[in-house]
């Protein structure tokens, strides 16, 4: 029992957004288009397309937990590129049958096309780091929020000395460290090929869903007017997760697994020790 | 990140669930809250102490089996699962236990310990003074120093199960000149100590066991003072985390009521979102607390994180029983109904006691998010 991040886990993630700090700032945010192809050769280099991909394709060799822990740090800065389905769900879909294609994609030479995205692990594959990548959303809009409340002052004090701008805030962070273990179980699960894998991947996609919706709202409040102008940042982050919150499955879509799976189970926590 | 047990805990999971069927009454007890109820329980903790299951994570020289953390987290698994019955020891081994292995002396430990995991001699905390509860640095009762010992005198007030148990711990303003925070002593102190009067309050869900107690003067001998004096604060805030987070409130005890709630549902399908969240719930504070205990077994503490624990597993437990209350309606076996109201009640005050939730998020504001005071 040990579920906990390693520092070598730490560093990946850390060197991750030291990069994609410089990669993708906020201004590559807010318009995307025209720098599209060299931060896409940016992320390549960095290696987020070869995360789990034996050392031979020119991937890490690592696993799905290193994975979402990347796609979380891509969701702090809110990659407006198709890393999710490259990276978590077409490159280990193509390293068993096309490892030419693969081999490639993981150089950046190519992202992912529909098909890449038909195989048996896809879906559950694109919840999970899709999840991942909420929970960066959710992180950065969040920061966006407490730092605002730290500097914008009204009454004479910052309003982050209120108890109702603080209980939101605090209600926000909340949302994020519990749904964080979901996603980092999920993750765990799809590396051990746990028999529950794609049960825990719904369970970590609705609150990952739920978490970053629930903290754009907040951010937004606490933001705010200011907020709620295209001008500012936060709406970037905030659209970005409405579409997440579409992608590989909607709260609903998961809400219906999860129901379906709790009428056929008699004991909830019987496979959570396997 | 590894989330399998080792033959050793998958060992020690069997054992204690196979103890626990064995030996959980099959009756349920009356509340221990109440009067004829606390003896009850005292009875089965005296069984869980002389099986060795009353304290496992203490020291084998106190009635423990010096079993880990993730064991302990086993045990409570398996001890919610087999709806045993509540600790009404608790107060003493969740919370002042804990303070007796840091800041004790080995004499307190030697007397104190064994009896109070026996259910022999049992503890409840005088903390709360009627000005004194969400700010607790505002205690007011205070200690003078006599001839080997201190007369302590005062008043404290929402003491869980204090109308029937045999000691309190509480804070007492040792010098005189101070305020807040500081000058504060812990102490010990007997009920049956001259000057010390307990009067029961009964509790919504028609209990007792909540208590007052007045202090008039009353000598309490220098071995009782838990800590050096002057310093009860850093003693009482060490058993504030605990209480908030992992040794109150295991995940166990959530597993189980979601269970339960999942039980109904089954039968219910108007029910069945509720009872996915309260499982999704159940499970993320599963989880959270295995990252806990990981970290704290590579030496990071808890700290701040209690508190949001607090908030969620507080708010986590209304929500469970309230779904639960939805779907009962009067087509019900009565007893069932009747767990889950008394449940119910007793959920109400998790956002209150060890802690406000109003109080716990400004903690989180400030600490955790780093907002200004």
């Amino acid at each position: 029992m040990r579920f906990s991040l390693q520092p070598d886990q730490v560093q990946l993630r850390d060197a991750v957004a030291a990069t994609l700090a410089q990669l993708c700032p906020p201004a590559e945010v807010r318009a995307p288009a025209k720098n599209a192809a060299s931060r896409w050769s940016g992320y390549a280099e960095l290696g987020l397309f070869g995360i789990e991909a034996p050392a031979e394709f020119g991937g890490l060799g690592l696993g799905p937990v290193e994975q979402v822990l990347v796609l979380e740090t891509c969701g702090q800065f809110a990659l407006p590129d198709p890393v999710v389905n490259t990276a978590m769900v077409a490159v280990p879909g193509l390293v068993g049958c096309n490892p030419e294609r693969a081999s490639s994609m993981i150089r950046g030479e190519e992202p992912a096309i529909p098909a890449d995205l038909d195989h048996p692990e896809a879906s559950v594959r694109g919840a999970l780091g899709t999840a991942a990548f909420q929970l960066g959303l959710a992180t950065t809009m969040l920061n966006l929020a407490v730092e605002y409340a730290k500097i914008r002052e009204q009454f004479g004090k910052p309003i982050g000395s209120f108890q109702a701008v603080k209980h939101h805030l605090a209600n926000a962070a909340i949302s994020i460290e519990f749904a964080r273990p979901l996603v980092y179980r999920a993750a765990t699960s799809l590396a051990a090929a746990h028999i529950d894998t794609s049960i825990h991947v719904s369970m970590a996609k609705l609150r990952a869903d739920e978490c970053a919706l629930f903290v754009a709202k907040t951010s937004l409040q606490v933001h705010g007017a200011i907020g709620y102008t295209t001008e500012h940042d936060l709406h970037l982050w905030m659209k970005r997760a409405w579409a997440c919150a579409a992608a590989w499955g909607t709260v609903n879509d998961h809400r219906a697994v999860l129901r379906a799976h709790l009428l056929r189970t008699t004991d909830l926590w019987e496979n959570h020790h396997v | 990140m590894d989330l399998t047990f080792s033959p050793r805990e998958d060992a020690f999971r069997a054992e204690a669930r196979a103890w626990l069927e064995a030996n959980v009454p099959r009756e349920r007890l009356p509340s221990g809250d109440s009067r004829e109820g606390f003896r009850a329980h005292l009875q089965w903790e005296k069984c869980l102490f002389d099986a060795g299951w009353a304290v496992v994570s203490w020291p084998k020289a106190y009635g423990g089996r010096e079993a880990s953390l993730v064991e302990w987290l086993i045990f409570e698994e398996e001890y919610y699962r087999a709806s045993a019955p509540q600790r009404v020891t608790q107060n003493g081994i969740f919370l002042l236990a804990p303070s007796l292995f840091t800041f004790g002396t080995d004499e307190q430990r030697e007397r104190i310990l064994r009896p109070m995991a026996r259910g022999e001699f049992t503890w409840a905390q005088a903390w709360s003074e009627p000005g004194a509860g969400s700010d607790l640095a505002a205690t007011r009762s205070k200690a003078t120093r006599v001839d080997g010992g201190w007369r302590l005198s005062g008043q404290k007030t929402w003491c869980t199960r204090g109308a029937f148990c045999d000691g309190f711990y509480g804070l007492f303003r040792t010098d005189p000149a101070s305020e807040r925070h500081r000058g504060l002593s812990y102490f010990l102190f007997d009920r049956n100590a001259p000057g010390v009067t307990v009067r029961g309050v009964e509790k919504l869900d028609g209990d007792e066991g909540f208590a007052e107690v007045f202090l008039d003067d009353a000598f309490v001998p220098d071995h009782n003072v838990l800590g050096k004096v002057g310093e009860g604060w850093k003693v009482a805030m060490s058993t504030t985390n605990s209480e908030r987070g992992l040794t109150l409130r295991s995940p166990g005890r959530f597993m189980a009521t979601a269970s339960r709630l999942a039980d109904l549902a089954a039968q219910r399908p108007e029910g069945l979102d509720d009872a996915v969240n309260a499982w999704i719930d159940a499970d993320a504070y599963r989880l959270r607390t295995w990252t806990t205990v990981s970290q704290m077994t590579e030496g990071v503490e808890p700290g701040v994180g209690s508190s949001l624990d607090k908030v969620f597993w507080s708010e986590m437990d209304i929500r469970m029983h309230e779904a639960a209350l939805r779907l009962l309606g009067t087509d019900v076996d009565a007893l069932a109904a009747k767990a889950w109201w008394k449940g119910f009640q007793f959920a109400l005050a998790g956002p209150i006691y060890a802690g406000t939730n109003e109080i716990q998020r400004n903690v989180i504001a400030e600490r955790f998010l780093g907002l200004p005071r």
